[in-house]
């Protein structure tokens, strides 16, 4: 029995996240220095290391090369020596270390009137990945779109999480980037309609403007397709499926790049966080260690809870891993203590807060199995089905009087439904499979007893076949 | 930082919510106390003491961090509830049992905070209510009654609620026999302080306004019922415990079904309820019995409504 107070049963949070939403920034784009360090990690079941410890690599030389076609290559961002290079259990981490303090100006070409094809090759070969924070492999994005006939392109800038400023910025200071972008996009995909979905508004020139709300998921990409489209993808419904590709505008801006066969080697980073003191947006080679990041905007203690993202949804990184394509900003926290978490009382703020309209609440009871409501396992099952059209947004979370951590919860409970999916998929085709078997064999020993030959090929067929299987075997 | 506790829709918490509710208590409480004397506060301080005592036992029981259980405030406002639905100053053992029926039976048996199918500040009630007719068939008469000349020297003095003096005038009448009238009704001015405490946990989003809603409609359709008096809805609405049942009792998420629709015909069902057994039933007020009822029908509402948007 433990006869103590519970830690933080009083007040929730250390810090309410949603006082940065509408945070203002020094105007402006601060280039980062060059850091002592580049930090690039990665797994070796999706990427093969390309570069010797000791070698010189050169801007844009690749350094993973990636396994099969769902991944992008690592690219040296600037002219480095590859240090150090440590394989650990399936992961990978390379360090570089910087050798010119000026990126070399490469040559620029044009290629404005690029094919689907040769568009998805550029984009791949420049390394471009969601940049949103998904930092899904773009290429495949586009491949997919194009697969399946996409005519509106939506421009996410509408950076919900609090604090994020960088497309802000971007569109601010280099909106002709994102142009050249769209230029390339709407002739790859024979796009009609360009929509981008911003906080403000701005011009470019055929791109219409919708102003985002400014609410927490209102740069979800499906809360975004609702808004615009006025139709909800929900579940496996995608917004692809519905006619509407969303990219991030920094990476319709890296497309614009690649299109100029400049490879994706920096980002926009929004820092902030309670314990930052300058909070900027920087300009960050991809690979500077977190740190660094921190250390040119001063912060007020040391041992700190980094995130990657925002404070909502952001992934906990350790201070010495690199920027990476996916990083829209840093956040920066005193660790502080986990509040109390409550049983459920009901209350119905997720309700009201779910973007998608979901029951959070009865899908927690439902999986806690508790639920005095779900009478029958039917009912249950249905309840629990909703669970699909969860985004993993955590706006319930950010409501929720008992702290309960649902919305990793619904996810995970959606991998498990997905993987219970996959594996009855796998049954039933494996149940197929040895009744075709079953029924060939039935059929096999009919004929037999019944006398008939088997086979009906010829004797020339048989032996062309064979004369081609044995020129085959010399080649190899 | 309370004004700041109490704004941000981010991070009010479980004890914050409920102590929140506890504060919008409070207006009922001075008005009570001004009506009945102080017999209201002492029933409250025993229940809180009982209340905690109570949490802490069953929590050690069912091997549970006990301060964690007693934490998070639930426990605080059914001891409000209870003492405030009482008849001021009475003894210890209804007040026990009481407590007992609420803490232990109806919450923490069916599984603590969250778990509970019934209201427990409404079960505690009806256990005394049952139990010990008598004691809840009299509220002390107001201040007024007990000063006036003619009655000096009088140790104490018990008078019929409005609600209780309706149903038994008729009666009487025809007994014979004549009630003494108190001259000033308190309890107007009680339903007042709850409504003021209430609107504030409307508007903070502490009480959900479609089972407020859902109730006042429901009073409003049955309060103009054939068979109902000819008083009609205001004084329907401004005696007994209506509106402590309006804002505090019927608004607890925890014993209330989940869907919004399934919310709205809860509450109606529950103020009507109230009223039929005010009106026709046998006990002057049937606002514990009427949530009781309902609190067992939740579930059944939930699956009803959902089938039917499923639809």
């Amino acid at each position: 029995m433990k006869w103590s107070w519970p830690g933080k049963w009083w007040t929730a949070a250390t810090s309410d996240p949603l006082e940065y939403r509408n945070f203002q920034y020094p105007h402006g784009i601060h280039r980062m220095p060059l850091p002592a360090r580049l930090s690039f990690a990665g797994a070796s079941d999706t990427h093969c290391i390309a570069v010797r410890q000791g070698e010189a690599a050169m801007v844009g030389q690749v350094l993973a090369i990636p396994l099969g076609d769902h991944h992008v290559p690592l690219l040296a961002p600037v002219d480095a020596t590859v240090r150090i290079l440590t394989q650990d259990r399936g992961s990978f981490r390379i360090h570089l270390q910087p050798s010119t303090a000026a990126i070399a100006a490469e040559a620029v070409e044009r290629h404005d009137s690029l094919t689907l094809a040769s568009l998805v090759r550029q984009v791949r070969r420049a390394g471009v990945a969601g940049m949103g924070g998904a930092g899904f492999a773009t290429h495949r994005k586009l491949a997919l779109a194009a697969a399946a006939g996409v005519h509106t392109l939506i421009i996410n800038a509408a950076e919900c999480e609090p604090g994020l400023a960088s497309d802000a910025y971007l569109l601010r200071y280099d909106a002709g980037r994102v142009a050249l972008g769209v230029r390339a996009l709407r002739r790859a995909l024979s796009l009609n309609r360009v929509v981008l979905a911003a906080k403000q508004a701005y011009r470019i020139a055929g791109v219409e403007c919708v102003r985002a709300a400014s609410n927490y998921p209102a740069g979800d990409e499906r809360v975004l397709v609702r808004q615009i489209t006025g139709k909800q993808p929900m579940g496996a419904l995608r917004p692809i499926d519905m006619g509407v590709v969303v990219f991030n505008a920094a990476t319709v801006a890296a497309i614009g790049d690649a299109v100029r066969n400049k490879p994706l080697v920096h980002r926009l980073v929004s820092v902030r966080g309670p314990a930052v003191r300058q909070p900027r947006v920087l300009q960050v080679l991809l690979g500077t260690p977190f740190e660094d990041v921190l250390a040119a905007c001063g912060t007020v203690a040391s041992g700190l809870r980094i995130l990657e993202g925002g404070p909502i949804m952001g992934r906990p990184v350790e201070p010495d891993d690199g920027i990476g394509p996916a990083t829209t900003g840093v956040w920066a926290e005193p660790p502080g203590g986990q509040p109390v978490r409550y049983p459920c009382i009901r209350c119905g703020l997720c309700v009201d807060a779910c973007p998608m309209d979901l029951h959070p609440q009865a899908i927690w009871a439902a999986s806690t199995k508790q639920a005095l409501g779900e009478a029958t396992l039917d009912d249950k099952a249905l309840t629990l089905r909703a669970v699909d059209g969860c985004t993993g947004c955590r706006a319930c979370d950010l409501v929720c009087p008992s702290h309960i951590a649902l919305a990793s919860r619904f996810l995970a409970l959606q991998n498990s439904r997905r993987q219970q999916a996959a594996a009855r998929k796998a049954a039933s085709a494996a149940l197929a499979r040895f009744k075709a078997h079953q029924a060939r064999a039935l059929s096999r020993q009919a004929r037999a007893r019944a006398g008939v030959r088997q086979g009906n090929e010829s004797a020339a067929d048989i032996h062309a076949v064979l004369a081609a299987a044995k020129r085959r075997r010399g080649r190899s | 930082m309370l004004l700041r506790v109490v704004r941000s829709k981010v991070s009010r918490s479980v004890p914050t919510t409920m102590l929140l509710v506890a504060v919008a208590l409070m207006p009922a409480v001075v008005m009570q106390t001004l009506s009945f004397g102080t017999g209201v506060l002492s029933n409250i301080a025993m229940l809180v003491v009982l209340t905690v005592f109570l949490e802490v036992a069953a929590a050690v029981l069912r091997r549970r961090p006990p301060l964690a259980a007693c934490s998070d405030g639930s426990g605080l406002v059914t001891a409000l509830l209870l003492g405030l639905s009482l008849p001021p100053g009475i003894a210890f053992g209804p007040l026990f049992l009481a407590a007992m029926f609420a803490i232990v039976l109806a919450k923490h048996l069916y599984g603590g905070l969250g778990h509970n199918p019934f209201n427990p500040a409404m079960v505690g009630y009806a256990a005394v209510l049952v139990t010990f007719p008598a004691l809840l068939g009299h509220w002390p008469a107001g201040a007024d009654a007990i000063a006036a000349p003619g009655l000096r020297g009088i140790d104490a003095l018990t008078a019929a609620t409005p609600l209780d003096e309706r149903r038994q005038l008729p009666m009487a009448a025809e007994l014979g026999v004549v009630l003494a009238l108190a001259k000033w009704d308190p309890w107007p001015w009680i339903n007042a302080a709850y409504m003021a405490g209430g609107i504030v946990l409307v508007v903070l989003r502490a009480a959900d306004v479609w089972l407020v809603a859902g109730f006042l409609l429901g009073l409003v359709i049955f309060a103009y019922m054939p068979f109902a008096h000819a008083e009609g809805f205001i004084f329907h609405a401004l005696h007994g415990a209506t509106m402590a049942g309006a804002f505090f009792i019927v608004t607890d998420p925890v014993s209330a079904p989940e869907q919004r629709a399934a919310r709205f015909i809860y509450a109606a069902a529950i103020a009507a309820i109230t009223v039929t057994i005010r009106e026709v039933g046998a006990f002057p007020d049937g606002l514990a019995f009427a949530v009781l009822l309902m609190n067992a029908a939740g579930p059944a509402l939930d699956r009803l409504v959902r089938a039917w948007s499923r639809r």
